[in-house]
């Protein structure tokens, strides 16, 4: 079945995820959706396909994370990937997760009742800031600062998950593997609330952001406040790895700011259609995922990344056989298109 | 040491005017006493070796980094302040952050208008937003909402299809950028500059890389461009293709050995201090 783990670590993700909510107004819009709107869909679908596990409560629950995280995975990824930054989305969550430990050190320490969530989030967002920060002094992404800050921030988070009363029963394979099993309402209203925050903040900078992936200095001379979009994309992607850390896992969450937007890469013809397809792409993993992982008892966030591998590869050997196909004969085949990179080259001079 | 916030002394209307400007990496100098001016509708080259702070100079005079000493104006005001982006167009050294990419040639070109569609420019001089709503309130409202989510107007479409008709890449608008060859690359960038509608166009190295015959042709389109009135500022290691192009040199190795006229270049021996060896420069027949 699903990734077990210790009643304690659901009890303490209910907690955190029901202090965050803040008012219960979201909380009821998500319920009122899951149970009138979502619930209803995939009941009449269950029905229909014969497939009694779509009616569950738990499953619908899992379904609906999934697929959110499969909108916010890709539209984040999709410029993380081009701007060479994949690796940010790992390090993120590592350090996400030392926030969770810091969450429950402080809670236990200091007789708070701090939301683990919340400290992931601050932790995250913090660290997002800090690395930015260091490569507009260094002037480039290392890969020695992003590992050094991956383990540290997962060394903080086991000193500190080690160091707290009981942290041992928290289940620290909860955090690292993740669960769809134990997708509580409140889960499911953070990843709701998360893609329309994410998908708000995206449409309103789409452009700047795709400038600034795409040629920076060129932005920069341009006079677009290149620093102020570079924050926001390591913010979004903060962002996105807390709210999806706790069905994903923190080992596993930055697969989906990754691996679909590199399966989309191959085949999309421009910038829109790749974050579209990268989405799509997102989307099948996940309902398949998570479909295999109640069908064969395995674990649901495994399941999902090697869907999107398989989905990956699939689009890689389409593009090379498509490649392999020698392009008079595409021309051919098309015959209304021109010769343009000939036309190009020798048709400019004005 | 003069702060960058000083005013300049230069040409009123010069589009960009260095006056002994110095910057260093730490306490590495990279240009020294530095002072030159670009004129309306120059083509300006600039020479010198590998390292010698050319692209160090090219940001300084765009605004992209301040000077250590020194100040640098463009149309005017103190470079680092001047905020009408729309008026630069940059093209760096094969500049795409990767081929692999998959972002089309309008796609590229559509960035020129992006400047355009910022909610300041929605308001004509010293409107406000109540007196814009109160004038043309269907216009102000369409305009604000575009330029919130930053969509393109019929306008800026024609400005796109323009610019890229102009430099001839008009077949290839859907094809992925890093499909194509380096020369044709280039003039998606030129045509992004054009489609800004840009005063300057500034271009570090543009041709690295892009066989001889499609160079030629690069810098014809350059050499129209600038006929028909586009300033140009270029860096280029070729020193043939900036003594034929040219209207104005400068050949710089930390100072700036010469300032001026290009036959007057070739005549000057410049060239081989600044290299610190015995250059000669081949004409390029046309």
């Amino acid at each position: 079945m699903f990734q077990s783990h210790s009643p304690t670590a659901t009890a303490s993700f209910d907690e955190a995820t029901t202090a965050l909510q803040g008012s219960g107004a979201v909380l009821d819009a998500v319920g009122w959706f899951l149970d009138h709107v979502f619930g209803a869909g995939m009941d009449a679908l269950a029905d229909r396909l014969g497939a009694p596990m779509l009616g569950y409560p738990y499953m619908q629950r899992a379904y609906l994370a999934a697929m959110c995280i499969a909108v916010i995975g890709p539209l984040v990824g999709t410029f993380l990937v081009h701007r060479e930054m994949a690796m940010i989305g790992d390090t993120l969550a590592h350090t996400a997760f030392a926030g969770v430990a810091v969450g429950l050190f402080l809670n236990s320490a200091l007789q708070l009742t701090l939301s683990p969530l919340l400290t992931a989030f601050v932790v995250a967002i913090g660290t997002a800031l800090l690395v930015e920060l260091l490569v507009e002094h260094a002037g480039a992404y290392s890969d020695t600062s992003l590992a050094i800050v991956l383990t540290g921030g997962f060394a903080v988070g086991s000193i500190l998950i080690t160091a707290t009363d009981g942290g041992i029963a928290v289940g620290i394979d909860a955090y690292l593997f993740g669960s769809l099993a134990t997708v509580s309402t409140a889960n499911v209203g953070i990843l709701v609330s998360m893609s329309v925050i994410v998908g708000g903040l995206v449409a309103l900078t789409y452009r700047p952001l795709l400038y600034v992936t795409f040629d920076a200095t060129a932005a920069r001379a341009a006079r677009l406040h290149v620093r102020l979009y570079k924050r926001l994309m390591v913010v979004l992607t903060a962002l996105v790895v807390v709210s999806a850390m706790q069905i994903m896992g923190v080992i596993l969450v930055a697969a989906m700011l990754v691996v679909p937007v590199a399966a989309a890469a191959q085949l999309a013809r421009s910038f829109k259609q790749s974050i579209l397809l990268g989405i799509l792409a997102a989307e099948f993993a996940a309902i398949a995922g998570v479909t295999l992982s109640y069908t064969y008892g395995i674990a649901a966030g495994g399941s999902i990344v090697v869907t999107a591998i398989g989905v990956y590869a699939v689009s890689l050997t389409s593009r090379k056989l498509r490649r392999r196909v020698p392009s008079h004969r595409l021309a051919r085949l098309r015959p209304g298109r021109e010769e343009d990179g000939l036309e190009a080259d020798g048709g400019g001079k004005q | 040491m003069t702060t960058a916030t000083g005013v300049t002394n230069g040409t009123a209307d010069a589009v960009v005017s260095v006056r002994d400007a110095s910057f260093g990496y730490g306490d590495v100098p990279v240009l020294e006493s530095v002072s030159l001016e670009v004129e309306p509708g120059a083509f300006f080259g600039l020479v010198g070796p590998n390292g010698s702070g050319k692209s160090t100079l090219l940001e300084l005079m765009l605004g992209l980094r301040r000077p250590d000493g020194g100040a640098v104006s463009l149309f005017g005001e103190p470079a680092h302040e001047f905020d009408a982006g729309e008026r630069i167009g940059y093209v760096a050294q094969d500049a795409s952050a990767s081929k692999e990419m998959p972002i089309t040639v309008r796609e590229v070109v559509e960035m020129g208008r992006f400047p355009h569609v910022r909610l300041s420019q929605v308001l004509a001089d010293e409107q406000t937003v109540v007196g814009a709503l109160r004038e043309e309130p269907l216009k102000t409202l369409t305009g604000g909402a575009n330029a919130l989510l930053g969509r393109l107007s019929t306008e800026d479409r024609r400005a796109v299809d323009e610019a890229m008709a102009q430099v001839g890449i008009t077949g290839l608008a859907s094809r992925r950028i890093g499909r194509l060859s380096g020369g044709q690359r280039q003039r998606v960038f030129i045509a992004r500059a054009l489609a800004s509608e840009a005063d300057l166009l500034a271009l570090d190295e543009p041709t690295v890389g892009v066989d001889a015959e499609s160079r030629e042709q690069f810098y014809d389109l350059l050499h129209d461009l600038n006929a028909s009135g586009l300033t140009v500022v270029l860096i280029e290691h070729d020193i043939g293709v900036v003594t034929t192009h040219a209207t104005d040199i400068a050949c710089l190795n930390r100072q700036l050995y010469f300032h001026g006229d290009p036959s007057e270049f070739v005549r000057t021996d410049a060239l081989a201090r600044a290299y610190g060896t015995d250059q000669h420069v081949l004409q390029h027949d046309h």
